[in-house]
């Protein structure tokens, strides 16, 4: 019984009730925008506050660092700030552009969570308002776009830290676009050399097909005067390195989703016909993102990252714009579909 | 001796003192009526002796007459040391010249055998015991029905006088455990034995814990079921209720009403019965530390909600618990001691005070009170009142350290309460017994047919 008595009491003055923090007297940070001016960051925070009520309520504040901020803004809330449920962190273009560390804070933050997602902005507006949850709203809105359509990528904090430091590796950060007081999510974009360059609709689908990404899509092959819609079943990506060579097999299975050339898909010579078509205009697709990685040598395919793990020794004298990509592309189409009558 | 108890009847009212003459002789027939019938006596004995008596057969002898003639089974001679206990158990004595005899004629003062209250079945036999102790042994001996079934009597209690008994399966039985057991009950040296629950008490100070390491149970067909897996069980005088010994951790998991399913459903309410263990014992304690320590754990949208319905309530969230909960604790006493006929009001009176005043007071949050209901929903699984003793106890003492030390508090809660249970031996054996140690049988036989401590087909602990 002493020895229990000791232990409660042990624990009793080790974790204490110190941190102790009721669910009402909380502000939940469900969003947070950075940007980094004048060598201060900028911070705006979207709070959500139970009262009568549920209120959301917005902060913004500026300060050396980001920790100095949120102690600036607690002055401000009647409530605690609690970061454990960060929704959405947008940052700046000036933040990659002077490379500033924002993420230490976070990282070192016991209370922070790591899962929530990270998009870029063009300029630090007051896209959060009070009637509504912007950030909630993203996190929906992302989930449920890159699940359904893969029509766009999260990026969590988690993979932002991990693409930061694993060689070979870029980032591709989603892109929000804010035009006429409408929030857009816009296709993935990459930062060089303050020049921001944006993946369009084909090139986001060609980097989901090669980093074994997609789950289901649709993609338009141009044919004879008319489109051949293909819904995608499956797809797997294939490499091989080497000899500063790179071998990509990609293996499509797919069914047509609607078709408005002049073929006749009963006809098996018109249909491979409309095959070899598809698997041209895919691979040229391919071979196009490819060249946008090459051309501004910024490995967001993680093609450094897969030679640096299954070929090292040959990482040190990695160079994308010398290496010979070989892309060869099977498509299969498991069903012609049919025309209700 | 008769003017003895002519001085005892004084202050035992009850006592019945007849003299009748035979020649020289005095023939004295003594009974307590509150405890025997005087109907029987009438029939064995004064019948007998008028006809006798009109005959006027004065060659043959009385004594040679009333040991060949009497119309009873359970006729003996005893000493005079004897008579009052044979006496208090409704016993009719005659005392002729120096010799005392002694023939059954008890009144019945039981209820009848009716349907157990404190275990309700919906399947299988609804029979259960009663007051009478002859009763409880019979409808144990008429479902097993082997000359292996072995009784053991004794008496306790140096005022009660209770007539105790300890039944076996002799060819099953563990005989260290029989041992063990016999001799722990015959050395309780008290003055009152009223029911079972009195041995009870005083045999099982073996562990210190709070989780009970003896069943009670009122049903006939689990004191069988017992019996035939090896286990010893101990019937009392006046007592309705049978101690199984040893009990294990899992057999108040176990409910004799399984055995009457189908397995799948069986198996299910089993795994059910396990959730509502985990759930009645935890739930409040992990809704504390999840709103006042832990919030990170809960999804956004759900800590958004609870914030929200919490935000109209003034008190700490331990507070509010412990005012939900002694409620539901007034609601449960008082409903125990309440007759049928008035249990309905009162459960209305508990759902409008739980339910709908309480919140829209502002007293307590909607979240507390469907914690609280499916923490009480979830305890009204274990029958077993001592068992519902201890899950109340490890549930404020984890309410307690939740409200301290968040979930850190729980684990250690959770640590204490599995080292408490590994640590406790009912009888010798291991309580958590076959979970810690194992016993060579599969998980899908023990679920089916249930833990048994010894049988003739299962392997010795």
């Amino acid at each position: 019984m002493k020895k229990i008595i000791i232990i409660f009491i042990f624990l009793f003055f080790i974790c204490g009730c110190n941190n102790q923090v009721e669910i009402n007297n909380i502000a939940v940070i469900t969003g947070m925008i950075i940007d980094f001016k004048n060598d201060e960051y900028n911070v705006t925070i979207e709070t959500i506050v139970s009262e009568d009520d549920k209120k959301i309520k917005i902060f913004k504040e500026s300060g050396s660092s980001i920790d100095e901020v949120l102690a600036k803004l607690s002055k401000t809330s009647n409530k605690e700030l609690f970061i454990s449920h960060l929704k959405t962190l947008i940052i700046t273009k000036n933040i990659i552009n002077n490379n500033i560390n924002f993420y230490d804070y976070f990282l070192r933050n016991p209370k922070s969570k790591l899962n929530f997602n990270i998009y870029l902005i063009d300029n630090d507006i007051d896209i959060f308002n009070e009637n509504e949850s912007l950030s909630l709203y993203l996190d929906d809105l992302i989930d449920y776009n890159t699940k359904t359509f893969a029509s766009s990528e999260n990026l969590s904090f988690i993979d932002y830290i991990y693409k930061l430091y694993e060689p070979g590796l870029d980032i591709l950060y989603p892109k929000l676009n804010y035009n006429n007081e409408n929030l857009l999510l816009n296709n993935l974009s990459f930062i060089v050399d303050d020049e921001e360059i944006i993946l369009n609709d084909i090139d986001f689908i060609s980097f989901n097909i090669l980093k074994n990404n997609i789950n289901k899509t649709n993609f338009n092959i141009d044919c004879d005067n008319g489109i051949l819609s293909l819904a995608l079943n499956s797809s797997k990506t294939k490499y091989n390195y080497h000899n500063n060579n790179l071998y990509i097999d990609v293996n499509i299975d797919s069914f047509i989703n609607s078709n408005s050339c002049n073929t006749n898909l009963s006809d098996n010579e018109s249909l491979n016909n409309l095959i070899n078509i598809s698997k041209i205009q895919i691979k040229n697709n391919l071979i196009n993102l490819i060249e946008i990685s090459k051309k501004y040598n910024y490995d967001f395919l993680g093609i450094g990252n897969y030679i640096y793990k299954h070929n090292y020794d040959e990482y040190n004298k990695f160079d994308l714009n010398n290496l010979n990509i070989i892309v060869n592309v099977n498509l299969f189409i498991s069903s012609i579909g049919e025309t209700r009558k | 001796m008769i003017d003895e108890l002519y001085k005892i009847k004084e202050h035992m009212p009850d006592i019945q003192i007849k003299e009748i003459t035979f020649g020289i002789n005095k023939l004295i027939l003594i009974n307590i009526e509150t405890v025997s019938s005087s109907t029987l006596s009438n029939q064995y004995i004064m019948d007998y002796l008028s006809k006798r008596s009109l005959l006027k057969n004065k060659f043959s002898s009385i004594k040679k007459d009333l040991i060949n003639y009497i119309p009873s089974i359970n006729f003996s001679s005893i000493t005079k040391d004897e008579l009052f206990k044979y006496l208090f158990n409704g016993f009719t004595a005659l005392i002729y010249i120096d010799e005392i005899y002694v023939f059954e004629t008890k009144s019945i003062l039981d209820r009848g055998i009716n349907v157990p209250i404190s275990e309700p079945t919906i399947k299988g036999p609804k029979d259960s015991f009663n007051e009478n102790y002859n009763t409880n042994i019979g409808l144990i001996r008429k479902r097993i029905k082997d000359i292996n079934l072995y009784m053991e009597e004794f008496t306790l209690g140096k005022k009660t006088n209770t007539k105790i008994c300890v039944m076996y399966m002799n060819d099953i039985v563990d005989k260290e455990l029989l041992e063990y057991a016999t001799n722990k009950i015959k050395k309780i040296d008290t003055d009152k034995i009223l029911d079972t629950y009195y041995i009870k008490e005083l045999i099982k100070n073996e562990n210190k814990t709070n989780f009970p390491t003896i069943k009670s149970t009122e049903k006939p067909d689990t004191i069988a079921k017992a019996l035939l897996d090896g286990k010893i069980c101990v019937l009392s005088e006046n007592s309705n209720s049978v101690l199984i010994i040893p009990t294990f951790f899992i057999d108040f998991f176990y409910v004799e009403e399984d055995n009457y399913q189908k397995k799948p459903y069986a198996v299910f309410v089993k795994i059910l019965r396990l959730f509502a263990f985990f759930i009645t014992i935890f739930l409040p304690s992990i809704y504390l530390s999840l709103i006042t320590y832990d919030q990170q754990i809960l999804p956004t949208d759900l800590l958004i909600n609870f914030s929200l319905q919490k935000s109209s309530v003034p008190f700490p969230a331990i507070i509010e618990a412990i005012i939900l909960i002694l409620t539901f604790e007034l609601l449960y006493e008082a409903d125990a001691t309440t007759p049928t006929s008035r249990g309905t009001s009162l459960s209305i009176l508990g759902a409008l005070v739980l339910g709908d005043a309480a919140v829209s007071a502002g007293i307590i949050s909607p979240i507390m009170v469907i914690v609280i209901a499916m923490t009480a929903i979830s305890s009204i699984f274990f029958i077993y009142h001592e068992f519902q003793s201890f899950i109340r106890i490890s549930r404020y003492s984890l309410m307690v350290l939740a409200s301290l030390f968040g979930i850190v508090g729980i684990l250690f809660g959770f640590v204490f309460i599995v080292c408490n249970l590994c640590s406790i031996e009912s009888f010798n054996k291991p309580f958590l017994f076959p979970i810690s140690p194992m016993i060579n049988k599969s998980k899908s036989y023990l679920i089916k047919h249930g833990l048994s401590v010894q049988n003739t087909d299962k392997g010795d602990l």
